[in-house]
């Protein structure tokens, strides 16, 4: 295979001596990004009422856009006469975009998936379409995003049917040589590929070897925002990171809990990304060092306290501090009600995620990520190992870090 | 001490007053002294707030992105379980300000009611206000707001008006209007200038008596939408507590007209601004001074960007052709890929970093970014619009200024096309009986992502 043009350069900073868990930081055309790194969603280039200039001020370097939700509004016209996202948004940073075809097989119920592309009635007017691999790459050209996605046959990974995950393991391969046929701009914007192979170990292996030989700039493993076992979520995550270079980004999709986040990242994963702690915020819901609150509760109507004691973002920081000192009771206040609550949320729950992915990175260059993974654990269970989830202990276990011992 | 200090009074056209003695104009220049260390020069203006924010601005957007010296907050919006249940603002251990992150940058001016607000079925009584919280129609006890007031710690506070829900009240109804107000006037300074002591807050008897009055929240007195022969009895009333009042506040233009010579020197507030520009230097005209500008947040709902600006400008006038628009409907699908910003030569943060094509798309996909940058954008149009007007008047150009704008600008809003954010609770002009407010946020094929709140 021809060695592939990349626009990225990958510094490997430092490696966690028990696990897997990695620190380093990768270089795109829109500046550095720190990884491992939490993306938030900002699906039709805006994240839910935040401007740029706030998810800026949280530290975030690089978020997402849904290719499926531009191509739709504004539209590849338009896209193309503005300049792209980055200049519709006024996004200095960098941008990644999906390929569309996940949206689409989620949100479009009637799609059908054939050797062509994805097959679907437009949203706008009922006529049928057909999102190739060719049209995928057209549109994230459009959007000038500095990683895009290659199109790949997802399916649910708890699907039954064998056979449709082999050919869909297959496909996604095929395709992707399509897409790297297609993309326009290799010299500007990153290519990364898709690992597929649902539940299965031995088609992940496969799949890996496949897709490594392409040599894209980075690696994606797909296919497990599904409601999938967390056990399996594991094993395919650990198989994977296992047989994949040192020295590319992998990124995992669609996941977005802390607790994933953490485990993950043991497991040797680098990148996320999923749109529930955002979404979330505008049900009242904070992800927070001891879990996730939902501020509607009645309980919280009178709770003056920080949305998280831990956590430093503009919200929660006290006004002697600088920040905006605002309390659980105001939220709970706001929700529902004012966007502007739903503002406040997002803002602390983006940083939250952020922080933690920052905090991890601090840990494993100190070599401490063992120890970091523990106090994680132990804060939201109140150092109760009874109350710990068995799958994150097992995965954990299975590269070196014993959550049950003190 | 909450002072108010005339700086400056528009100077007249000479040709004018000499042929018409009466036609003096009383706008003017002032500087209000809250007692909390707030310097408000007027003419200026106070953004509408709902449960304590302005509509779309998180506080650090507030703090950051606007020139909003103070806001208007109405108690309302913070007691829906009352009495059944305390609301959590009372047990609040410190300010409405701290409860709400309001930037020490502004004021906070507390009210009992928004205005404008939605007229509730029932009348009130001598001892309630009718209110509407977000659960529904309420009683608040005048005794209630008046401890509210001390507790919260306003920098002004208005008091309540006894206002009848027919628009031409017969006599009893009338009198009962004025002895009301009076009463709950009187129930709210005497609060005031006890010093809070009838709130419960026993242990502030060692407080040095000079800094507790230093602090005191400046009391607004509300003047009735009734004329002058009608309210008489209290407008005297008024006059014999000046030295107590720091202001007054009324909802309808004709009431400047009623305010007695010896208040004249009180700073006034129009609560209720919702006609626009032009409706706000009638006002300046009449010598009002304060602004609770309602039509901003309803344009911004609407998508509608602001740009007006009072300038010193010669204005052609050709007959009321070619008069420019006070705002624009950003809906248009023409400003698809249009890169410009709102406004040409607008310093807000909208402007300096955002074009029409993005706030257009933030529209059509219902992201409530689109409001958010809306609305920054035409607070700063009205910041400026008030700059201008205090400089027209310091600088002795105020009639120029606004008959250039009389003759500059269309009167009238356009009207919106597109959707606005979820309707609140407090846009509900009816009362029940009706559907639902808001079309349910899901469709069937994108059931995702679009749902704005
Ligand atoms: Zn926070
Ligand atoms: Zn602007």
């Amino acid at each position: 295979m021809a060695q592939q043009k990349a626009a990225l350069s990958f510094d490997l900073i430092a490696k966690c001596s028990v696990s897997r868990a990695r620190a380093s930081t990768m270089t795109l055309p829109h500046g550095p990004v720190e990884l491992p790194m939490f993306m938030p969603v900002a699906t039709q280039a805006s994240l839910k009422g935040l401007t740029p200039e706030q998810l800026e001020s949280l530290g975030c370097r690089l978020c997402l856009n849904n290719t499926y939700h531009l191509g739709l509004k504004p539209g590849q016209a338009t896209l193309d006469a503005v300049g792209g996202a980055h200049r519709l948004q006024s996004w200095n940073h960098n941008i990644l975009t999906d390929s569309g075809g996940f949206q689409m097989v989620s949100l479009l119920k009637l799609a059908k998936i054939t050797e062509e592309g994805v097959r679907f009635l437009s949203p706008h007017d009922g006529s049928p379409m057909l999102l190739t691999p060719e049209h995928s790459m057209s549109l994230q050209n459009s959007i000038g995003s500095d990683i895009m996605m290659q199109l790949d046959d997802v399916i649910a990974t708890t699907s039954p049917d064998k056979e449709r995950i082999v050919e869909a393991m297959h496909r996604s391969v095929r395709w992707l040589d399509r897409c790297i046929e297609a993309h326009k701009y290799p010299e500007k914007q990153n290519l990364f590929c898709i690992i597929q192979g649902g539940l299965d170990l031995e088609l992940r292996r496969e799949c890996v070897k496949e897709m490594v030989k392409r040599d894209t700039p980075g690696i994606a493993i797909g296919g497990l925002s599904g409601g999938e076992e967390k056990a399996k979520y594991c094993a395919v995550v650990r198989t994977c990171t296992e047989m994949l270079p040192d020295m590319k980004p992998r990124y995992v999709m669609g996941v977005g809990y802390p607790e994933d986040l953490v485990v993950s990242v043991a497991l040797g994963a680098d990148m996320f990304d999923c749109v529930w702690p955002t979404r979330t915020a505008r049900f009242g819901n904070a992800v927070t060092s001891r879990g996730t609150l939902n501020l509607r509760h009645a309980s919280y109507a009178a709770d003056f306290s920080p949305v998280d004691e831990d956590c430093d973002c503009p919200c929660c920081r006290s006004k002697e501090n600088g920040g905006l000192g605002v309390t659980k009771a105001y939220i709970h206040h706001l929700t529902g009600k004012e966007t502007a609550g739903a503002h406040i949320l997002t803002m602390h729950n983006v940083y939250y995620l952020l922080d933690l992915m920052r905090n991890a990175r601090q840990a494993i260059i100190a070599d401490a990520y063992p120890s970091f993974v523990k106090e994680f654990f132990g804060k939201i269970y109140k150092y109760d190992t009874a109350e710990y989830p068995i799958w994150a202990v097992d995965a954990l276990k299975t590269v070196g870090i014993d959550l049950t011992e003190a | 001490m909450n002072t108010f200090r005339v700086l400056k009074t528009a100077v007249t056209d000479v040709a004018a007053t000499t042929t018409q003695p009466g036609a003096t104009t009383a706008a003017r220049t002032g500087v209000l002294n809250l007692s909390k260390g707030f310097t408000v020069q007027t003419p200026n203006f106070l953004a509408p707030t709902s449960r304590g924010v302005v509509p779309h601005i998180s506080p650090d957007n507030f703090e950051r992105n606007t020139g909003v010296e103070g806001v208007f907050v109405a108690l309302e919006d913070f007691i829906e379980k009352a009495p059944q249940r305390i609301p959590p603002l009372y047990t609040y251990p410190s300010t409405l300000r701290s409860f709400i992150s309001l930037p020490s940058s502004a004021f906070l001016l507390l009210s009992a009611r928004r205005s404008p607000n939605i007229t509730c079925p029932k009348a009130n009584s001598d001892a309630n206000l009718s209110i509407l919280t977000s659960v529904g129609f309420r009683d608040l006890p005048i005794k209630d707001y008046v401890s509210a007031v001390i507790r919260l710690e306003p920098d002004i506070v208005l008091g309540i008006a006894d206002i009848a829900n027919t628009v031409s009240p017969g006599k009893n109804r009338v009198q009962k209007m004025v002895n009301r107000t009076v009463k709950w006037l009187d129930e709210l300074l005497g609060s005031v200038y006890a010093g809070g002591s009838s709130s419960g807050g026993g242990d502030n008897n060692s407080t040095d008596e000079k800094d507790t009055v230093k602090k005191l929240p400046a009391v607004f007195a509300p003047i009735l939408p009734l004329e002058k022969e009608r309210q008489r009895f209290y407008l005297s009333h008024l006059v014999e507590n000046v030295e107590k009042l720091s202001g007054l506040v009324f909802t309808t233009n004709e009431s400047v007209d009623v305010v007695p010579e010896e208040l004249a020197g009180l700073p006034k507030l129009q609560s209720d601004v919702v006609g626009g520009p032009h409706q706000v230097l009638e006002m300046v005209e009449r010598g009002v001074d304060l602004f609770n500008v309602g039509f901003v947040g309803t344009m911004t709902d609407a998508g509608i960007a602001l740009h007006f600006s009072f300038s010193a400008d010669e204005v052609m006038d050709n007959g009321g052709k070619d008069k420019l628009d006070l705002a624009t409907d950003m809906w248009d699908v023409k400003f698809a890929t249009d890169l410009s910003p709102l406004e040409e030569g607008c310093d807000c943060y909208t402007c300096k970093t955002h074009h029409k094509a993005y706030i257009r798309h933030c529209l059509e996909a219902k992201e409530m970014t689109a409001w958010v940058l809306l609305q920054i954008h035409n607070l700063k149009v009205v910041e400026r619009f008030f700059g201008g007007v205090r400089r027209s008047i310091e600088e002795g150009w105020w009639e120029k200024g606004r008959s250039g704008f009389e003759v500059k600008y269309t009167r009238e809003m356009p009207v919106g096309t597109g959707l606005g954010p979820r309707l609140r609770g407090y846009q509900y002009k009816s009362v029940g009986g009706e559907g639902k407010l808001n079309e349910p946020a899901y469709r069937s094929l994108d059931s995702g992502d679009e749902d704005g709140l």
